[in-house]
């Protein structure tokens, strides 16, 4: 086997969590705020209700296959030639949709703290620290999941905490002024961040118990949806119509913070957690991007590629756009269809052809 | 030609190895057995020891049988070889008329049953044998006519006694000391652990000097695996000489190249008995007081005896205090450069109008104000260990004098960094055990932090637990009970939970016995009022 360590099922909550709250506790509230104005909150719970389906159905297809991922058992299920092609697609997809958070933690940091320093630094710089957590294995990236996500978790009540005195209960009303329309479209950009789930379709067969992978997607994605609640409604009360054009509304919201003259601008202090769990993210799908690759190949080891993937990442994340708003443009209006096919829908496809043809589960 | 190399190289090899050139001792022509002819003996004993200056060989008659006792000068007690084995032989000589003797066998078999009163010895046939026994401090006796030797146990020379020692010093505890003699650390640890299930594993190790280690772990508590692989990583190992236990640690260590010692060692028995208590084996080397304890984890950094011994809330505080000291010591230095030179905007607008203000006219720039302050600290810290005691106080106070004083006068520094080094420093003693390691991890994320700033520094606090999470010790992972986490044992790690909740030993070593205390051993005032002790009845 390629991995031979195995990471438990508490680990890969905090994985889930680390990576799909990472990024889109920064991005979201802006892209939602646009659709759904003063409901923005109440988007997050569909999307939280999708990505638990989403995340059931990754599941479920795991489960049928407990020992293998989806790069080896989609040719069991379309055969073999399609197989390949499968396996391709989410090869490729894991590296392209690295690119777009590397840029994204990239810019971040360079746009708010230290502008005079090429991007290229942070790229680099922070690939080399996930290339690092990679070849020290999978089970070295679950124990990283596991320090660094309860930061993240904890920094997100500490800004909640101290910016709710500004919170303008006003700004919420009235409540479903233009019907549940624009709601539900609000919950179609964090759609995408919410059925990140996909990257157990490389984790389940290393699972402690891959059976319990339905109940840990499922635990995860609420928590997620809970923490995207608090910080939506948060961002909403203190920020109002200005949400929608900034770019990092959650940051502001950390800038807002002010108590008693003598704790102001936190604001690095939050943005060294978010580099933190931005680090796991992007470790988490550089991991699979790896480990798609060398199983497509056949290889037998995978930390030859984890150089050359890892170059890929950097070149392409700082060449790909030229700013942070191209990037956005791109994430929230042109790539969702597809990268919503490849999250839910083939996952899906498979598990119904999975189900009609008998495979998986009945060798058991 | 590579190949034409490597066997040049090959034949290069074979001739250092000692086999060729001189022969090495413990060699297979060792294995001689003794001769009939006592006179023979002994000149192999003198011929192999080389005349020794220390050798002493005591001739004697032993009724009509020659008979020598053999031992080293300094290394027996003398006292119990005279009037232990001499003198009731001689005695023996004097009346062996009474007690009919027939052949050497018979002579042989009385002198160990009634004549003999010493309580540890051995029968040896081979000349390799005595000659080790005597090496120890034993004194061996041979009788002519006999192919045969008693090594009788006399070991007695000088050693230090059991002291405080310097290097763990406590308020609270026991104060004993392990010493250099391997017999009396054993008994220190027999002494705690009072029960049939300490296990006390001899070994020999050392080609020349033939030291004695001791595997030492309570049977049943102590995993078996790690008790196994222990010994397996003990058995490869072939070296001439082990001083002191590093030289074991050096080869048992899964890190060699890490920063972060995998081996723990402690001087104090009670440390050492605790440890085996939860499931540890220590290792004990003669001539040498550190004793090495295994699986060694990161949070052994941040346990001292004196938390378990004082009262849990102040066990607790004090352990907070360690954990904020590891991270100013490691992160501090940094934090500041990164501040200062590329973010300042972050720190309130007094603190950085009087930063400013003190760095004016300071000629570095704050990294290397702090790499230089930093590297001269440690030197200073580095002259006051060595030099004897006086002279050390000598050195701390004209380093003081020195950087504190006048550097800062003459405008060569600023006060905000010497005091964040002074800071780092001081934070870096409250943890002993691993100092040298964070002054790493301290110069790393300085230099980090100075090229890149905030982003650097939390690159390098990242990379760092990488390395941290991906070590282990003796198959357990070495930041556990953090990651992986396991709350169970968190009882023992943020806080130091009261005693009576610890119901069981930390899972990750300990897992064969996992029961420590009973499950409802929370102290209560009695509830009747019988029960009440005298005077404290209500008074009416």
């Amino acid at each position: 086997m390629l991995e031979d360590g195995k990471i438990s099922n508490k680990q890969a909550v905090f994985l889930i969590i680390n990576t799909i709250l990472a990024t889109s506790i920064i991005f979201l509230p802006s892209a939602i705020y646009k659709e759904a104005r003063q409901d923005a909150w109440i988007s997050i719970i569909p999307v939280t209700a999708f990505g638990v389906v989403a995340g059931l159905i990754i599941a479920s297809l795991g489960i049928r296959f407990p020992r293998r991922t989806i790069i080896q058992y989609s040719g069991d299920i379309v055969g073999k030639p399609l197989g390949k092609v499968i396996g391709l697609i989410y090869t490729l997809f894991f590296i392209y949709i690295n690119t777009f958070i590397i840029r994204e933690i990239a810019d971040m940091f360079n746009t708010n703290f230290m502008p005079e320093t090429p991007i290229s630094v942070f790229s680099i710089g922070i690939v080399f620290a996930a290339a690092y957590a990679i070849r020290s294995g999978l089970e070295v990236l679950a124990r990283m999941g596991e320090i660094i996500s309860p930061f993240v978790l904890v920094m997100l009540l500490l800004i909640v905490a101290l910016i709710y005195p500004e919170i303008d209960t006003k700004l919420f009303f009235p409540v479903l002024e233009k019907g549940f329309i624009p709601v539900l479209k609000g919950a179609y950009p964090p759609a995408l961040f919410f059925s990140e789930t996909i990257i157990m379709v490389m984790l389940i067969p290393y699972l402690n118990k891959p059976s319990g992978a339905k109940a840990s997607i499922a635990k995860a994605i609420l928590i997620i949806g809970l923490f995207q609640l608090m910080i939506m409604a948060t961002v909403t009360g203190v920020l109002g119509g200005l949400t929608a054009d900034m770019n990092f509304p959650t940051l502001m919201l950390a800038r807002y913070i002010s108590l008693a003259d003598l704790i102001e601008r936190v604001e690095p202090l939050i943005m060294l957690t978010w580099i933190a769990g931005g680090f796991i993210k992007i470790s988490v799908f550089y991991y699979c991007a790896v480990l798609a690759a060398a199983q497509w190949l056949n290889l037998r080891e995978y930390k030859a590629l984890v150089l050359p993937i890892g170059v890929l990442l950097t070149t392409l994340s700082i060449i790909l756009w030229e700013n942070i708003a191209q990037l956005s443009e791109q994430i929230f209006k042109r790539v969702p269809p597809y990268f919503l096919t490849i999250e839910v829908g083939i996952p899906l496809i498979l598990l119904v052809l999975a189900i009609l043809r008998g495979k998986g589960a009945a060798q058991r | 030609m590579l190949r034409n190399f490597k066997y040049k190289f090959r034949t290069w090899k074979k001739n250092l190895t000692p086999n060729n050139t001189a022969p090495k001792a413990g060699d297979e022509s060792d294995k001689q057995v003794l001769s009939k002819n006592l006179s023979v003996n002994l000149d192999l004993v003198r011929k192999k020891l080389g005349n020794s200056m220390d050798l002493i060989i005591r001739e004697f008659n032993l009724g009509n049988t020659r008979a020598a006792l053999v031992c080293l000068d300094g290394l027996v007690d003398k006292e119990i070889a005279d009037t232990h084995i001499l003198q009731p032989m001689l005695i023996h000589a004097r009346m062996a008329e009474p007690t009919p003797v027939k052949g050497k066998n018979e002579l042989w078999k009385f002198i160990k049953d009634n004549n003999l009163s010493a309580i540890d010895y051995k029968e040896v046939y081979t000349l390799d044998e005595v000659l080790n026994k005597i090496i120890s401090g034993f004194t061996a006796l041979l009788i002519d006519g006999l192919a045969a030797a008693l090594v009788i146990n006399t070991v007695g020379f000088e050693a230090r006694d059991v002291k405080e020692p310097e290097t763990e010093a406590v308020v609270r505890g026991p104060r004993e000391g392990f010493t250099e003699r391997l017999q009396v650390n054993t008994a220190l640890l027999r002494r705690k652990i009072k029960s049939p299930d300490l296990r006390l594993e001899r070994m020999t190790l050392g080609r020349v000097t033939k030291t004695d280690i001791c595997i030492a772990y309570v049977q049943g508590i102590a995993n078996d695996k790690i008790v196994d692989e222990l010994k397996k990583r003990l058995q490869r190992i072939e070296i001439d000489a082990v001083l002191e236990s590093g030289y074991i640690e050096a080869f048992i260590e899964d890190a060699p190249f890490s920063m972060f010692a995998t081996v723990g060692n402690t001087e104090k028995p009670d440390i050492a008995a605790a440890k085996m208590l939860e499931g540890r084996v220590a290792v004990l080397v003669d001539g040498s007081p550190m004793t090495l304890t295994i699986p060694y984890l990161f949070i052994e950094t941040i346990q001292v005896s004196e938390d378990y011994y004082s009262r849990w809330l102040s066990g607790t505080m004090m352990r907070w205090f360690r954990i904020l000291s590891i991270t100013l010591t490691t992160q501090l230095p940094a934090l500041y450069v990164a501040t200062v030179s590329f973010n300042a905007e972050v720190l309130p607008t007094i603190l950085l109008i009087t930063i400013a203000a003190s760095r004016e006219g300071v000629p570095l720039p704050a990294a290397v104000e702090m790499l230089f302050l930093g590297i001269i600290f440690e030197i200073l810290r580095e002259a006051g260990i060595r030099q004897p005691r006086p002279v050390g106080q000598a050195v701390s106070i004209i380093g003081a004098l020195v950087i504190g004083e006048a550097a800062i006068n003459a405008g060569l520094v600023s006060a905000p960094a010497v005091m964040v080094t002074v800071l780092t420093g001081i934070a870096s003693f409250t943890i002993p055990a691993q100092s040298i390691t964070y002054i790493f991890i301290r110069l790393l994320l300085l230099a980090l932090a100075a090229t890149t700033g905030f982003f650097g520094l939390i690159l390098g606090i990242i990379i760092v637990l990488i390395h941290m999470a991906s070590l282990r010790s003796f198959g357990v992972p070495y930041l556990s009970p953090l990651a992986p986490a396991n709350f169970g044992d968190w009882k023992d790690f943020l806080f130091r939970a009261p005693l009576w909740t610890m119901f069981s030993r930390p899972s990750v070593i300990g897992w064969q016995n996992r029961k420590r205390t009973g499950a409802f051993g929370m102290p209560r005032p009695p509830k009747d009022e019988e029960k009440k002790p005298a005077g404290e009845g209500e008074r009416e």
